[in-house]
C-alpha cells in the first residue's frame, strides 16, 4: 500500500518508514507540513500518517485542508499530546485514528491495517462466522462445530470484536478502546488474562486455533 | 409612644368630663341650697335645655324614690349622705337622649350627691362620646401603626431585593466560572457604587485566572511534548536494535525489558498529566452525559477474570436502570477502575469484595469495599497525595498515583472520596453530586 508519512523528527521518520517497508508497504516521507500537504494533494495515497506538531503547517491543519478539498484518504494522527480534548479535536478535524508517542510499531501497523481494510463487518448481520465458529448476536449463543460454548459477557464482547475483523491483527489497546471504550491504560495484562480464558474456551480440543496470538502485537481471528 | 399618647388622651378626656360634671353639679347644688329641693324638680328640664350639651345627664331622686330627669335608672350607690363617683350602664329605654341613634345601652359616668332622707342629685355624662372617641383614637393608632409597619416592611424588602439582585449577579458569575465557563464575566452597569467596584474587581480576578489557566494548559502541552519526544526516540532506538538480526537473543530480551520500563514511564507520565488536568478544572468544557451505572457494571465485568483467578467473592448491589450523569466519562471510568483495581490487588485469595451503587436525592454513591489489609487511619488522607506510598522502601508495583487520581476526579466533579474502615479491609466511598 502507498503510505505517506509526514514527520519532522528524524529518528521517528526513519523508524516508521523502515518498519513500513519491512511490512511490505510503499512509504513516502515528507519532513514538514507544507511538503506533506503538497504530496498528499498531488499523489494518491492509501493512507497518511501525520505527526500533530509539524513545522510550517501542523497535522490538524493538513487534515482540514484535505477534507475541505474532498480528499478522503484515511489519516492516522501521531501525537505526543494524549489528552482526550486533543483526541477529539483530531477526530473532529477529519482524522480517522489517533495514536500517542511513545508507541509500538506493532500497534501502528495494526491500526494502519484496520484503516486500510475497513472491512469491519457491519451491524446488520445477526450472525457472525469464522470457519466453524458461529456467533448469533440475537440469542447471544456461540457454537463451534455445532457444539455450544458458554461465554461470560466480557468474553462474548471480546470475541465479537475479533470476529468482526477477521484475519486482522487487533492490539490490546484496540480492544480496550473498541470493546470497553477505555481511552486510558489499565493493566493490559488483564486483557491477556481474559483472552487466555477465551482462547481456551474456543480452541481447546480442536485441531485448529481460530483465535491466534500475534507476538508483540495482539490477537486475531483467523479464517481461511 | 403612641400608646402613651393614647392613654393620655383617654385619661385627659375623662378628667375633662369629670370637670364638666362637677361644674354643673356644683351649680345645681348651690341652686338647691339657695332655693330648695323643689326648685330642681321644676327646673330640671330648663337646666338641661340651657346646657346645650347632648351628653349631659341630670336626674333627681326625691324621698319617694321617684326620678325626674333625662335618665330613669339609678345607679347603685350608698344611701349615706355624701358625694360619689360612679360609672353605670343605662338601658336605651331609660335614657332620654337627644342623640339620634342610641340603640345600644351606654355607660354614664356620674357624680351623685346623696342628701338626707334619700334624696339625691345625679349629674353625669354619656360615655358614648368617650367610647366613640376612644374607638376613633384606637383606630387611628392601629392604622398608623399598621401603615408604618407596612412601610418599614416594604422598605426592608426593597433593600433586600436590591441587595439580592446585586449579589445574584456576582454569584451567577462565580458559579458559571466554577463550572468551567471561564469566559463569563460580571455585567457592569456603569454605576458608581461599591457593587460596581466589586464587579470590576471580580472581573479582573477572573481575567487573571483565565490567563493562568491558559498558561497552565500551554505549558502542560509543551511539557507533554518535550517529555514524550525523547522517550519515544529512546523506545524507537531500542526497538531498532531488537529488530536487527545480528542482535543476540539474550540482548533482545534485555532490551525488550527496557522497552517495558519505558512504557511504564510513559504510563506514569500519562497519569500525572491526567491528575494535573483534573485538578486544574479545565476539563469541564468536555463534560458529557452518560450512564454511570453502565460504566461501573463494565468495569466490574472487566475485572471479572482477575476476581475469578483469585477466587475472590464478589458481591454487587448495582441498580438495573441507568443513571445519567454529567461529567468526564474517561476520568470517572479511570477512577472507578483504580478503586476496583486496588480492591482486587490487595484483597487476598478467597477474600470478599463488594461493589454497590446507590442513588440519593442529590448524589450517586459508589462504594467499593474489600476484606484486605485496609489503610490505617493515619494514612487515609495521605494516601490521596501524589506518589505517596505506605511502604517506605517504595518497592511494590505501582506508582502511588492511583488514589490521587481518584481524589482529583472526585473533586473535579464536586464530589469526594472517603476512605473508611471496612472492619476488616478498606471501604472506598466515591460520592458524586448529581446536578439539579
Amino acid at each position: 500500500m502507498r503510505v505517506l508519512v509526514i514527520e519532522d523528527d528524524k529518528s521517528h521518520a526513519e523508524y516508521i518508514v523502515n518498519g513500513l517497508k519491512e511490512a511490505g508497504h510503499n512509504p513516502d516521507l515528507a519532513k514538514d507540513g507544507m511538503d506533506g500537504l503538497h504530496m498528499a494533494m498531488e499523489e494518491k495515497y492509501d493512507i497518511i500518517i501525520a505527526d500533530r506538531m509539524l513545522p510550517k503547517l501542523d497535522g490538524l491543519a493538513i487534515i482540514q485542508a484535505l477534507r475541505t478539498s474532498n480528499n478522503k484518504t484515511p489519516v492516522l494522527i501521531l501525537s505526543s499530546l494524549s489528552n482526550v480534548e486533543e483526541r477529539i479535536k483530531g477526530l473532529k478535524a477529519g482524522g480517522d485514528d489517533y495514536m500517542t508517542k511513545p508507541f509500538s510499531f506493532a500497534e501502528l501497523l495494526a491500526r494502519i491495517e484496520a484503516l486500510l481494510r475497513r472491512n469491519t463487518i457491519e451491524s446488520e448481520h445477526t450472525v457472525l462466522t469464522a470457519g466453524e465458529l458461529e456467533m448469533n448476536l440475537i440469542t447471544r449463543e456461540v457454537k463451534r462445530a455445532g457444539k455450544k460454548i458458554s461465554l461470560q459477557n466480557r468474553e462474548f464482547r471480546l470475541l465479537e470484536f475479533l470476529m468482526r475483523r477477521p484475519n486482522q491483527v487487533v492490539t490490546r489497546t484496540m480492544l480496550l478502546e473498541g470493546v470497553w471504550d477505555f481511552h486510558f491504560n489499565p493493566a493490559t495484562n488483564l486483557i491477556d488474562a481474559q483472552m487466555s480464558k477465551l482462547r481456551h474456551k474456543v480452541d481447546k480440543g480442536f485441531q485448529k486455533n481460530i483465535i491466534q496470538t500475534i507476538r508483540g502485537a495482539g490477537y486475531k481471528v483467523s479464517v481461511e | 409612644m403612641r400608646v402613651l399618647i393614647y392613654i393620655q388622651a383617654i385619661h385627659s378626656t375623662r378628667s375633662d368630663i369629670k370637670e364638666i360634671i362637677l361644674a354643673h353639679s356644683e351649680a345645681i347644688q348651690q341652686n338647691i341650697a339657695k332655693n330648695s329641693v323643689s326648685y330642681i324638680e321644676t327646673n330640671i328640664q330648663k337646666i338641661l335645655d340651657e346646657t346645650h350639651d347632648k351628653h349631659l345627664v341630670i336626674a333627681f331622686r326625691d324621698k319617694n324614690g321617684d326620678i325626674i330627669g333625662n335618665v330613669q335608672e339609678w345607679p347603685v350607690v350608698s344611701s349615706k349622705p355624701g358625694k360619689y363617683w360612679i360609672d353605670f350602664p343605662v338601658d336605651p329605654e331609660n335614657y332620654v337622649s337627644e342623640e339620634e341613634n342610641i340603640d345600644d345601652s351606654t355607660n354614664i359616668m356620674a357624680n351623685v350627691v346623696v342628701y338626707p332622707k334619700g334624696r339625691a342629685l345625679l349629674v353625669g355624662y354619656d360615655l358614648k362620646r368617650l367610647e366613640i372617641m376612644k374607638h376613633a383614637l384606637w383606630m387611628a393608632l392601629v392604622v398608623n401603626a399598621t401603615l408604618s409597619f407596612l412601610a418599614a416592611f416594604m422598605l426592608t424588602f426593597l433593600i433586600i431585593f436590591m441587595l439580592n439582585r446585586h449579589m445574584r449577579k456576582l454569584n451567577i458569575t462565580c458559579t458559571e466560572v466554577m463550572q468551567g465557563n471561564n469566559t463569563h464575566r460580571v455585567k457592569l452597569s456603569g454605576a458608581d457604587d461599591e457593587f460596581e467596584r466589586l464587579g470590576k474587581n471580580l472581573n479582573s480576578m477572573l481575567d487573571r485566572n483565565a490567563a493562568l489557566l491558559d498558561a497552565v494548559k500551554e505549558s502542560t502541552n509543551a511539557l507533554a511534548h518535550d517529555m514524550r519526544t525523547p522517550l519515544s526516540r529512546l523506545r524507537i532506538r531500542l526497538q531498532g536494535i531488537i529488530a536487527k538480526p545480528e542482535t543476540p537473543v539474550h540482548v533482545q530480551e534485555d532490551l525488550a525489558e527496557s522497552v517495558g520500563q519505558i512504557d511504564k514511564l510513559a504510563e506514569m507520565f500519562q497519569n500525572i498529566l491526567s491528575i494535573a488536568k483534573a485538578e486544574s478544572l479545565t476539563q469541564t468544557d468536555i463534560f458529557g452525559s452518560f450512564d454511570i451505572v453502565a460504566i461501573i457494571s463494565d468495569i466490574v465485568d472487566f475485572y471479572g477474570t482477575f476476581i475469578e483467578d483469585k477466587k475472590q467473592e464478589l458481591e454487587t448491589n448495582i441498580p438495573e436502570q441507568e443513571i445519567i450523569f454529567r461529567g468526564d466519562r474517561q476520568l470517572i471510568a479511570q477512577a472507578i477502575l483504580n478503586l476496583l483495581d486496588n480492591a482486587v490487588k490487595y484483597t487476598p485469595k478467597k477474600g470478599h469484595i463488594t461493589v454497590s451503587v446507590e442513588q440519593t436525592d442529590d448524589s450517586i454513591i459508589c462504594t467499593i469495599a474489600d476484606s484486605g489489609p485496609g489503610i490505617p487511619e493515619e494514612f487515609r488522607e495521605k494516601v490521596k497525595e501524589r506518589f505517596f506510598r505506605m511502604d517506605e522502601s517504595r518497592s511494590a508495583e505501582g506508582t502511588g498515583l492511583g488514589m490521587s487520581l481518584v481524589d482529583a476526579v472526585a473533586k473535579l466533579h464536586r464530589g469526594e472520596l472517603r476512605l473508611e474502615d471496612n472492619n476488616p479491609g478498606l471501604r472506598a466511598v466515591f460520592v458524586l453530586p448529581l446536578k439539579k
